[in-house]
């Protein structure tokens, strides 16, 4: 069987429910069934089997690698976050400002209240990227 | 062949038309019992007076023409006298209704037919495919969540309603990825889809596919199919809440759920869907029948009665309906038949004393009367069309005006009563003045002047005699007399009456025959085909049945 790359693992977008399970474990690191159940409690309450069968959909999708564990399996991320933060805002460059970057960025400036510190840090980012 | 293809198309029309009204009556009829017929009987009567509608045509090649349908009713077809000579395929067909007769060329309107009808099943089986691709970008792009023997259970972000979808070895069941965080509605929903592949709804609907393809324009067949999908709903949810114990409220309020996601999405007609091809408009039936309590047997033997009489009649309309279009085209068989009638009978007036007398005197042997191509395109022209026919029929009304003096003149001259025909040929025996073209003649036997003035009849500004019938009749026989004086057989006078001696003479020479068809085949004749008319009317005049 061919192993899939990384461009067409990303290619699936994630659910808003898919997300939340990625997050637990992006957070918590290879964990089992039960353990995101636990993290996601109380403000979610979701069935074992429910995310039993979400977190299959992401391995499915390439998201998540699973190893056998004792009786059961540990997922780990496939997908590091950041990743999956750089083809989410590719994605979005391409589908939402038209193939222009420079929208994106605009866009950011104008809508988020930005702090001094996290402007001071965007000039240094600017600087380096461009030499 | 065709033209039993054709019957078979129109009787699976009526007969889908019946299966259609028949499986309403059983709704109908089913709502208003106190204890209804249970839904999954009602759906296998469907089945059954589909598959019925779509077989029992076929039983209309082994079965002989029946004539239940009145004439009238019926559609023929046959060359026209109409057409001109030389068209190959002029067959044309007939559509008689009432005394009213349209006729077409049979090639234009059987071309036009069949491009329309596959144009309409082109158009359908596109629209089918586009579908299908829909669907495998939907199987392509889903994930699967569970996978038991040949069944796979999908989830796919892209739909809202859940459907199930049958391919050679494998049963799918396509769920919306929201559903996964209601278990309970998952389980329903998957136990749904699964009883649609168990009660093979998802492979019937191929059939009923194919079925609205074939006969897209029949209204009746979309309606049967549209029935069908509602009631295989409804069995659906019959089995699951009485033979499978699921709790109807649960079910009820599952399907609501389903329901309110369902608002957007598109029907495909493939694939089998929880909501149904109907959707939203039965669920409400649908919910009112979960909640009627039902008994398992669910009116076995009424179920049974009223499919087994549906049955029934819809193979007494296949025998009613198994000759809509006949093929009155004369065939080389039925013209030997003609043939075998007329020389047995040899008897084409009624029998006069004067006919006696004739008759004794000659037996007509040796009139051409065959059988071959020539003859048979000549017999479909004037049998085989509405027109042919009407001028036969007032050909031989007019002959009876005059019947009695030719009869006479016949018998003076001791002339074969076939010659009757001649002037049905010529004129169909009306008595036609001459129309100005010094090539055409006038009067019952269309004597032109040259000929007119050898036989002693006076043609000038002021008189013409052709139009006298007793003169130009003598006139004819004393023609007739003498041409078979010098050819000794009443083909080659007849070839000799329309071509003239000298042309008769010179195809003698150059064929080397005496055989009339051989030289006519030379090209040897004025008017084409002059003695297979003839003949044909001849043939006709002495099987009179053929004109009825």
């Amino acid at each position: 069987m061919v192993r899939k790359t990384r461009a067409q693992r990303i290619e699936k977008p994630l659910t808003a429910t898919e997300l939340e399970m990625m997050n637990v474990i992006w957070r918590i690191g290879p964990c089992s069934v039960l353990q995101i159940v636990e993290q996601l409690r109380p403000e979610r309450e979701l069935a074992y089997t429910s995310v039993s069968t979400i977190v299959r959909i992401l391995e499915q999708k390439g998201y998540v690698t699973s190893s056998k564990e004792g009786r059961g399996h540990l997922y780990g991320a496939a997908v590091s976050k950041e990743e999956y933060q750089r083809s989410t805002v590719q994605r979005m460059v391409t589908s939402v400002f038209d193939n222009a970057p420079v929208l994106l960025v605009r866009r950011l400036l104008d809508t988020e209240s930005l702090s001094s510190d996290d402007l001071a840090e965007i000039r240094a980012l600017l600087r380096k990227k461009g030499g | 062949m065709g033209v039993h293809a054709v019957n078979m198309y129109i009787t699976a029309n009526f007969l889908l038309l019946v299966a259609a009204v028949c499986v309403a009556c059983v709704r109908w009829v089913s709502g208003r019992l106190a204890n209804p017929i249970a839904y999954r009987r009602q759906l296998r009567i469907a089945y059954a007076l589909s598959v019925a509608a779509a077989l029992l045509p076929s039983t209309l090649v082994i079965q002989q023409r029946t004539e239940l349908m009145p004439r009238n009713a019926q559609i023929w077809s046959a060359a026209s006298m109409q057409d001109s000579h030389s068209a190959e395929n002029s067959h044309r067909i007939a559509i008689s209704i009432a005394s009213s007769e349209v006729s077409v060329p049979l090639q234009a309107a059987g071309t036009m037919t069949a491009s329309l009808l596959l144009a309409g099943f082109a158009v359908f089986a596109i629209t089918l495919l586009i579908e299908a691709a829909r669907i495998r970008r939907i199987i392509v792009d889903a994930q699967t969540i569970a996978r038991r023997r040949h069944v796979r259970v999908l989830s796919s972000q892209t739909v809202c309603v859940p459907f199930s979808f049958w391919l050679p070895g494998s049963h799918f069941i396509v769920l919306p990825a929201d559903l996964i965080l209601r278990p309970d509605d998952l389980r329903m929903a998957i136990r749904h889809e699964a009883q649609h592949h168990r009660q093979l709804d998802t492979r019937v609907t191929y059939i009923y596919q194919l079925l609205r393809a074939l006969f897209f324009w029949n209204p009746a067949v979309h309606w049967l199919y549209k029935s069908v999908t509602e009631l295989q709903e409804f069995a659906c949810d019959e089995v699951l809440i009485v033979q499978r114990k699921v709790s109807a409220h649960a079910y009820c309020s599952c399907l609501m759920r389903v329901a309110e996601a369902a608002v957007n999405q598109q029907n495909m007609s493939i694939c089998t869907g929880m909501l149904g091809g109907a959707g939203h408009r039965i669920l409400k039936n649908r919910i009112e029948a979960l909640l009627v309590k039902r008994s398992r047997a669910g009116r076995a033997p009424v179920a049974m009665a009223l499919g087994g009489a549906m049955l029934a009649l819809m193979s007494g309309m296949t025998v009613a309906f198994s000759a809509t279009i006949q093929d009155r085209r004369i065939t080389p068989e039925v013209a030997q038949q003609m043939l075998a009638v007329a020389r047995q009978r040899g008897e084409l007036l009624p029998v006069t004393p004067q006919r006696v007398l004739l008759s004794a005197m000659h037996p007509g042997d040796d009139f051409p009367l065959a059988v071959n191509e020539r003859v048979i395109e000549q017999l479909n022209r004037l049998l085989g069309t509405p027109d042919g026919r009407a001028f036969m029929r007032s050909s031989l009304q007019r002959m009876q005006e005059h019947e009695a003096l030719i009869v006479g003149a016949l018998a003076h001259y001791g002339l074969p009563a076939e010659l009757m025909a001649v002037p049905l040929v010529e004129s169909g025996y009306r008595n036609l003045p001459h129309d100005g073209d010094s090539r055409h003649g006038a009067g019952l036997w269309m004597f032109i002047e040259p000929t007119a003035r050898e036989f002693g009849l006076a043609v000038d500004a002021s008189i013409d005699e052709r139009l006298n019938v007793a003169l130009e009749t003598d006139a004819a026989m004393r023609m007739f007399g003498r041409l078979y004086e010098q050819f000794g057989d009443w083909g080659l006078a007849l070839l000799a009456y329309n071509s003239g001696v000298r042309r008769v003479e010179q195809g003698i020479r150059t064929t080397g025959s005496r055989d009339v068809w051989q030289i006519v085949e030379h090209g040897y004749e004025n008017d084409p085909d002059y003695v297979a008319r003839v003949t044909a009317v001849l043939l006709i005049m002495k099987n009179p049945t053929a004109l009825e």
